[in-house]
């Protein structure tokens, strides 16, 4: 009955002169249907929330052979870029953040993109997203969700917050006040939420993609370290070339991208990402680089505080999960050395003197990056 | 920028010419310009540039202390700078040998170092061209006289410029003009120089007029009729004389023949220089046979000034100037350093002073009533010459009594002077009243007198062998001549209570001063190279030097090490990929990977670099497998990749061997 009704379709999308827009129609009904099989599957085993689940035009192909973890990186990948122009790079840190299992905290001007970053990354998934605009009044109930006395039952029903969700935009995560921004740090390192001394489980996809603008500091908490620590990558997304601005311009006359943009990779194709992450194999001598660097960080002059064993963790992950995008099934230094500042940098704290004299922990990074002999 | 190939070359082996250490410039030279025939650079972080910037620190303060310590002050100068490209040289070094194209300025300031990552602290730059300035400028120092310095400078400075002519200036127009530039620096240079030897002519005189020294050989104003009287501890002169003698007395230093209110004037002044032989001896008299000893050690500030003398002194050993005597029996020294430590000879018989004149027998006229009154209740009239200068000294030793608190003008009740109060009121006051009374008493009496200035040399001054005139030992006497002997002979009528008066001033931190003192006259002594000490001293910088030299190459050393993960760091796989004889090879065309180089940015490069070479991304993959895969590489892959690699430099070198035959394109 589905394949007649396949057919059918694409014969109808050939007469009309458009088959790829046709054939999403039937195949997202599908999904949908796996979806929703799916998610009652996880009701049983727990809470979930999956309020900005894809409509079904958004809906992902059905394809014959589940996708290699290269391909799933490469779909993403052409998604995001059909709406963020010029951001190659900014996109490839962002996936192996993803792949690897860490979050984000992306930093840069209003206006650069940060947001659409997130909405493509998280329309391109078939997975749970939602939005939490962090403004100074936000209340960690207000993250975590809250218990409810329904006087029907005359009992306590928890109502969940938006944390429960796969992917997780906190957007201007330094308006809210630090009570607020802690209320995820337990849901950022262990994928769980403790509210009302019960323990409820995250999503095993879980992904947070934090924003901050760098230039305000009126009304604004900057994040505590060990918030900064639970962050796998911090990174900027730039000013794009003029090119591709323009490309951007003649994007936006037929509404925006991103609202085109179609998931194109289910929950468990990023599972599986993530599964072949891990058995991308790195060398014993390139452990040694990755804790030279970092250990570096802790006796650079002008630091005070240097990175963490978790920064470590998060750098050989991330250098994993670039290999695996390059089609290589080992670590190489230029892994390692590509995603070492972004993983690193935001961690360390630097000493008043050096921060009054104009220091910045990425050039600590650069600098130690010059002087730690990588290995060839 | 870059310092154009043989500049550096060059501007020392002119610097060598001009200052006369041509075979140092041209080592130095073959040093720094060797570095463009070898490939092997010095991996330098900014430690090690901090390190050798501080080893060049040693050399210039060790340079500048050695140079201020054994040379004259203006020697020293031109000296020090003619030496600057020594002491630089390790950072000259550094620059052409290490693999960093510039030195961050935080390399040179200590302050600088404690902000590394400041925008200042980050700038750097290339130090060729600066140490190519310091070359010209030592060379510039040497006093040697040689017409050729400005054309070599000029040369040197136009090879410089040219590599940075602006191409919008053709060479003709550029030549041209840098031709103009420099005859105009050539005639400015001139114009400059005439202008300073006048202003010097004209200032001269006035600035020497303004500084004169207190102790003149012309005048001296005596304290009569004033209160203070120097009774200074300072140490002035140490005197040595062989074991078993004493020494002078009395130590002339100055002598004059006319008096007027207070004031001793020399009615000649007129100096004519001694005979100094090369070894410092100089002859005032024909030599003695029966003489005594006495070696004199004083400082001398403004390298010259009146020389302390015994009284019948007719030779002078280690005296490094010019010597110059008057007629009145005063020698003037002119040195090239501070501190003169000499030998003098001495006699009891007749001294240099010149025979006696019509000055020698002045009297004041407003002191004439009083010293006639003297004269007659004396009745020197009715003596001989010996029985008046024996009555004098009589006169003042039963009546008179020292004291150095005589009335000032404001004690003194009547109008007279106050030398006639001295003799016929107070009968006290200090050796200055008791000199100047006895000379023109004497002279009164129709003795030739002459007042002496100098020092006295009592016994509390010696200390073990060596005698410490202080400044309250200054002293004065009186110098008469008997015209029997024709000879001139000091007396001293002071009462020899004065020396424990003078005694009695003694502060009670007196010890620690002299404890400095001779501190300071040792170290004096070792800086002006009258003690063996100098020539262990300069040997003291050496383990200083080689302390640091040890400790910028130890750091290196254990920098590598630490950098690889310390000594527990376990033998890597695939240290043997022949990627790196690959490496090897191609240092010699600039192509190697260069420091800390990513292996993908190398890669890059050889890609770039040969295009048609498409075996060398095979080699970079399995190379990378066989070093960072934890499988390794299979057998069959790694005998490829030795096959590729063996196959890629063979091809290589035999294209080298094609460019070499058909020569550059």
């Amino acid at each position: 009955m589905k394949q007649s009704t396949c057919l059918m379709c694409i014969i109808w999308g050939i007469l009309k002169g458009n088959v790829e827009l046709e054939l999403v129609k039937p195949l997202a009904t599908f999904a949908e249907k796996t979806h929703q099989e799916a998610g009652a599957m996880l009701d049983e085993n727990g809470p979930t929330a999956r309020s900005s689940r894809p409509s079904p035009d958004d809906a992902l192909p059905a394809a014959s052979a589940p996708l290699s973890p290269r391909g799933i990186y490469e779909q993403i990948t052409a998604s995001i870029e059909s709406v963020m122009r010029g951001q190659s790079v900014a996109i490839r840190r962002l996936l192996a953040a993803l792949a690897s299992g860490g979050h984000v905290l992306l930093e840069d001007y209003p206006g650069t993109g940060k947001t659409t970053l997130a909405k493509a990354l998280a329309r391109s998934i078939d997975a749970g997203f939602k939005r939490i605009q962090f403004t100074p009044d936000l209340l960690p109930s207000d993250i975590l969700g809250v218990s409810v006395f329904n006087q029907r039952d005359q009992t306590f029903s928890f109502h969940e917050g938006p944390i429960f969700a796969d992917i997780l935009l906190a957007d201007e995560i330094n308006r809210a006040s630090p009570r607020t921004q802690s209320a995820l740090l337990e849901a950022m390192a262990e994928f769980q939420v403790s509210t009302d001394g019960q323990r409820r489980p995250l999503g095993p996809l879980f992904f947070v993609v934090a924003t901050q603008n760098p230039i305000e500091f009126r009304g604004t908490y900057p994040l505590p370290e060990a918030q900064m620590d639970r962050f796998a990558m911090q990174f900027d997304l730039g000013y794009i070339s003029p090119a591709d601005e323009v490309a951007v311009l003649t994007a936006q006359n037929d509404g925006h991208p991103v609202d085109n943009v179609k998931a194109c990779v289910s929950l468990d194709d990023i599972l599986r990402l993530r599964e072949g992450v891990q058995n991308v194999r790195i060398s014993e001598e390139l452990k040694y680089y990755v804790v030279s660097l970092v250990t570096a960080t802790r006796r650079a002059p002008g630091v005070q505080l240097g990175a963490s064993p978790r920064a470590s963790l998060a750098l050989m992950k991330t250098a994993q999960a670039l290999a695996l995008f390059d089609g290589q099934d080992f670590v190489s230094p230029e892994h390692i050395h590509e995603v070492a500042t972004a993983v690193i940098a935001h961690r360390l704290v630097l000493e008043p003197q050096a921060k009054f004299s104009g220091m910045t922990t990425r050039q600590v990074m650069d600098e130690i990056l010059k002087r730690v002999p990588v290995p060839v | 920028m870059k310092i154009p190939r043989g500049l550096i070359g060059l501007v020392l082996l002119f610097w060598g010419w001009e200052t006369g250490l041509l075979l140092w410039g041209l080592l130095m030279a073959a040093g720094l310009e060797a570095s463009h025939f070898t490939k092997a650079r010095w991996e330098l972080a900014d430690t090690d540039l901090n390190r050798i910037c501080d080893l060049c620190s040693v050399l210039f303060l060790g340079a500048g202390t050695l140079l201020f310590s054994t040379e004259d002050r203006l020697v020293f100068i031109f000296k020090f700078a003619q030496w600057l490209p020594f002491c630089f040289f390790p950072l000259a070094l550094a620059q052409c040998y290490g693999d960093r194209p510039s030195i961050p300025i935080s390399a040179f300031n200590w302050l600088l170092r404690r902000i590394p990552h400041s925008p200042l602290s980050r700038t750097s730059f290339n130090i060729s061209y600066g140490y190519f300035a310091v070359c010209l400028m030592a060379a510039s120092a040497s006093t040697r006289p040689n017409g050729f310095f400005y054309t070599g400078v000029s040369v040197l400075i136009l090879l410089a410029l040219g590599q940075v002519r602006p191409n919008r200036v053709s060479w003709p127009i550029w030549m041209t003009l840098a031709a103009v530039v420099l005859l105009c620096g050539k005639f400015s240079h001139q114009g400059l120089r005439y202008v300073q030897n006048t202003m010097e002519t004209a200032l001269g005189g006035w600035i020497a007029g303004l500084f004169r020294s207190s102790t003149d050989s012309r005048e001296c104003r005596t304290h009569i009729g004033r209160e203070d009287f120097p009774l200074s501890g300072k140490i002035v002169l140490r005197l040595r004389v062989p074991a078993g003698d004493v020494p002078p007395s009395l130590l002339r230093v100055g002598a004059y023949d006319f008096y007027r209110r207070g004031t001793w004037t020399a009615g000649t002044n007129e100096f004519k220089q001694a005979v100094v032989n090369s070894r410092g001896t100089a002859w005032l008299l024909p030599p003695k046979k029966i003489f005594s000893r006495v070696e004199i050690a004083g400082y001398f500030p403004d390298r010259e000034g009146l020389l302390p003398l015994p009284h019948g002194t007719f030779e002078i050993e280690n005296l490094p100037g010019i010597l110059r005597t008057n007629p009145l029996g005063v020698a003037t020294v002119q040195i090239a350093q501070t501190l003169l430590d000499f030998q003098a000879d001495y006699w009891t018989g007749p001294s240099m002073d010149a025979p006696p004149g019509v000055t020698d027998l002045a009297v004041p006229d407003d002191e004439r009533p009083v010293l006639s009154n003297v004269v007659a209740r004396l009745g020197l009239d009715q003596m001989n010459e010996r029985q008046k200068m024996r009555a004098v000294s009589r006169f003042f030793q039963e009546d008179f009594h020292y004291s150095l608190s005589s009335p000032g003008r404001a004690g003194r009740k009547d109008r007279s002077s106050p030398l006639g109060q001295f003799l016929t009121n107070t009968l006290s006051g200090h050796c200055e009243y008791f000199a100047t009374a006895t000379v023109l008493l004497l002279r009164q009496a129709g003795v030739y007198a002459r007042y002496i200035t100098g020092y006295a040399v009592p016994e509390s001054a010696r200390h073990g062998d060596t005698y410490l005139v202080r400044e309250r030992h200054s002293h004065a006497w009186a110098l008469v001549y008997h015209s029997d002997t024709k000879a001139w002979e000091q007396i001293d009528n002071t009462p020899s209570s004065w020396a424990d008066v003078a005694e009695a001033s003694t502060p009670w931190w007196e010890a620690t001063s002299d404890f400095l003192s001779n501190f300071y006259f040792k170290f004096s002594k070792w800086r002006w190279g009258k003690s063996s000490f100098s020539r262990y001293a300069q040997w003291a910088l050496a383990p200083l030097i080689f302390y640091m030299v040890w400790r910028i190459f130890s750091t290196r050393r254990r920098q590598h090490s630490t950098a690889m993960g310390g000594p527990s760091a376990p033998a890597w796989p695939g240290l043997d990929s022949e990627l790196y004889l690959i490496d090897k090879r191609l240092a010699g065309v600039h192509l190697s990977r260069q420091p800390n180089e990513p292996l993908i940015r190398w890669q890059q490069r050889l890609e770039e670099a040969f295009p048609a070479s498409p075996s060398l991304r095979g080699i970079f993959d399995m190379h990378r497998r066989l070093r960072f895969d934890p499988r390794g590489l299979e057998s069959r892959d790694r005998e490829r990749l030795r096959r590729q690699a063996g196959a890629w430099l063979a091809e290589f070198s035999a294209h080298l061997e094609q460019r070499q035959q058909t020569g550059p394109e």
